[in-house]
């Protein structure tokens, strides 16, 4: 496969929500607001990659047993590093992404795309594409309950009344129902199965 | 008393998955049959108890005197996921059969959010040792219970005629959103 397929099959044939169904906890978790779905999405791609660049360096030097150890190490090692530099940078950011930003080192995700097995331009291709993929999803999921459930685009109020938002949308029930039915969608679309590929 | 409302609360009222969204993925994974969901329910809960109580010896024993809260993630990762291997070993030698139903879900109990999210949670709310217990305890029943609901409605939409785009993980999402729904009028029960 190409680097560009590669890269592209993370953002729509292998989407890793709409298709593998991985990574579900921050969609439904954070991404009541499209501005957190961007900013959880980024942070989780820019954990990814880093890892992966790790994961390549060390390559030759790490067996396979003790590979899940030095993924989880180096995870856990940027996870808190931005979570340090986001509590620097951006205190409110840290407030309201709460609990979420600390778990981005245990996203299913996250740990699925590393233990794919693939030379390491592929590795970084497929780490990008995933990672926007991700974001793309996170934010889309964001947009469409922050539209429905608060009638606002980005923190902006749209609707100006002529619509009563559907508060539902927002809450926790909401975010099951609305990802069920982008994934119902996505299959429809892509023709694809509706089974979990796993 | 206030042991047995914390117990309640974290299993109903705070259910980590159908109310917090927390360990969605082994969620939609396992929940396809319930025997193999009670299974999943039964080692995640043990987990749970265990990373309840490491979590809180770490944090008060090492983390807090040597001034290194900052290492909490990092540290609450590395004894879940020493906690998970010895679950796996234990399991593949005394039921295999159980080991061989969950797969490759068993080292995924390191990287569902239940775990960490409980451990972290337990230390921002400042619990005691009792009551990390018992929140770690409440939290793998409550994990446990929404695995073999979701499971057995499952099993019975086996069954029944469902659009094929929604087959699989859609419709289970569905289905735990309705099941959040009826949980949510719990709220502010306790």
């Amino acid at each position: 496969m190409s680097l560009g397929r590669t890269f592209f099959k993370g953002i729509w044939r292998e989407n890793p929500v709409l298709r593998l169904a991985v990574g579900l906890v921050p969609v439904l978790g954070i991404a009541h607001l499209a501005i957190n779905g961007v900013y959880l999405g980024l942070a989780t791609a820019v954990v990814l990659l880093a890892a992966v660049l790790v994961k390549i360096l060390f390559a030759n030097l790490v067996s396979k047993e003790v590979g899940i150890f030095v993924d989880f190490a180096s995870l856990t090692i940027f996870t808190t590093l931005l979570y340090r530099l986001t509590g620097v940078y951006q205190p409110e950011l840290l407030v309201q992404l709460g609990i979420y930003l600390p778990l981005v080192a245990v996203n299913g995700f996250v740990l699925q795309r590393l233990s794919v097995d693939q030379p390491p331009a592929a590795r970084i291709a497929d780490a990008l594409g995933m990672g926007l993929g991700y974001t793309a999803v996170l934010t889309l999921v964001g947009m469409i309950r922050e539209f429905v459930g608060l009638g606002q685009f980005f923190g902006r109020a749209v609707l100006n009344g002529s619509l009563t938002p559907f508060s539902l949308a927002a809450t926790v029930p909401g975010g099951f129902v609305i990802v069920g039915l982008l994934i119902a969608l996505y299959n429809a679309l892509s023709g694809t199965g509706g089974e979990i590929n796993e | 008393m206030e042991y047995l409302l914390l117990f309640i609360g974290t299993v109903i009222v705070n259910n980590f998955v159908l109310v917090q969204f927390l360990g969605i993925c082994p969620f939609i994974g396992v929940s396809k049959q319930v025997s193999t969901s009670i299974g999943m329910g039964i080692a995640t809960t043990f987990v749970m108890v265990m990373a309840a109580l490491a979590s809180w010896l770490i944090q008060h024993f090492i983390l807090v005197p040597l001034g290194l809260e900052y290492l909490q993630t990092l540290s609450f990762i590395l004894v879940i996921a020493a906690l998970v291997q010895l679950v796996e070993m234990f399991l593949h030698k005394s039921i295999p059969g159980l080991y061989r139903a969950m797969g490759i879900f068993l080292p995924l109990i390191t990287t569902n959010c239940a775990v960490l999210g409980l451990a972290l949670n337990a230390v921002l709310r400042d619990y005691n040792l009792g009551e990390s217990l018992v929140y770690g305890f409440g939290a793998g029943v409550g994990f446990t219970l929404a695995l073999i609901m979701i499971a057995g409605i499952r099993e019975e939409l086996e069954f029944a005629d469902i659009p094929k785009p929604l087959k699989g993980a859609a419709i289970a999402l569905i289905t735990a959103g309705l099941l959040s729904l009826a949980f949510s009028g719990f709220a502010g029960m306790i």
